[in-house]
């Protein structure tokens, strides 16, 4: 339904960091809640990252979402539709030894067409980086 | 003598009845359950035997199914004494904590009941929402409808079955 594609690698210095574009693509015809839904019962789009670790993840920063007229509302849902990007800043803290290893977060989202939705879905959502 | 056709075998009765009461007995049995309502109590298919039945899987969080949810109300204080009822099972991970806000705001006045992987499976997996089961007197089901379907269709389809 929704496939993630992270970049392959983030090169970070020691107390440095990089942005990180992470595109998501949505199978045609499905729509996914946006970050900021319009109604209080919608599952919203979120992406969180583990805290702890050498490298942490500061700030999401969700594409602007589109206000789409569908049959089943009376007013536009906020959503996302096809390909999109998510960014994030990664930071690698001073200590961080150096090497490779990946950020670990969560991607939950809740997928529908115009006429049925399937259920909330968390998937995990890996970003490699090599902190020199 | 002329060839009586197979189809008029059955005391001459024509074709068109034959299929209709051939489709009823084919009908598969809709799945018991027991689960809980809003108050708590424990409700089972089975206590409905003798009377039509709307079941509809829906969650909080399908937009799709709040289009459907107000016409079911309407179902249910127009047919409810015919023999005829709404079983709403909600699909929320989060439980009445978001179930009952929904409740009111939509003025729903059939029962809903909590529903659970069990009885999501009993009825084929229910894998998207609104999934809704027309069951008829004998706790049979009439009709299957995955997906948002016209209110013209749920109206034809109670008229059929509460003839």
């Amino acid at each position: 339904m929704l496939t993630v594609f992270p970049p392959v690698s983030t090169v970070l210095k020691r107390g440095g960091a990089a942005s990180v574009k992470i595109t998501l693509r949505l199978r045609s015809g499905y729509h996914v809640n946006s970050h900021v839904p319009n109604d209080e019962f919608l599952i919203p789009l979120r992406l969180r990252f583990d805290e702890a670790g050498p490298v942490k993840a500061v700030e999401v920063s969700y594409p602007r979402p589109e206000q789409r007229d569908y049959g089943f509302s009376e007013k536009p849902v906020s959503v996302f539709t096809g390909s999109f990007v998510v960014t994030t800043c990664l930071e690698a803290r001073p200590e961080a030894p150096v090497g490779t290893g990946a950020l670990s977060g969560k991607l939950r989202y809740q997928a529908c067409t115009d006429s049925m939705c399937l259920p909330p879905r968390t998937v995990e959502v890996r970003l490699p980086y090599e902190i020199r | 003598m002329s060839v009586v056709s197979r189809r008029h075998l059955v005391v001459g009765v024509p074709a068109a009845i034959l299929t209709a009461c051939r489709r009823r007995v084919e009908r598969r049995v809709a799945p018991d359950f027991e689960l809980r309502d809003s108050d708590g109590r424990t409700v089972r298919l089975s206590d409905y035997r003798g009377k039509v039945v709307l079941l509809n899987f829906w969650a909080t969080w399908c937009g799709p199914c709040a289009i459907e949810i107000p016409w079911f109300v309407e179902f249910e204080r127009r047919h409810k004494d015919r023999g005829f009822a709404v079983l709403g099972i909600a699909m929320d991970d989060e439980g009445w904590e978001v179930v009952r806000p929904f409740m009111s705001r939509f003025r729903i006045n059939y029962r809903v009941l909590m529903g659970n992987d069990k009885v999501a499976h009993a009825y084929g997996g229910v894998d998207s929402l609104p999934t809704s089961f027309l069951i008829d007197r004998e706790g049979k089901v009439f009709r299957v409808h995955v997906g948002l379907v016209s209110r013209g269709r749920y109206e034809n389809e109670l008229q059929e079955l509460l003839a």
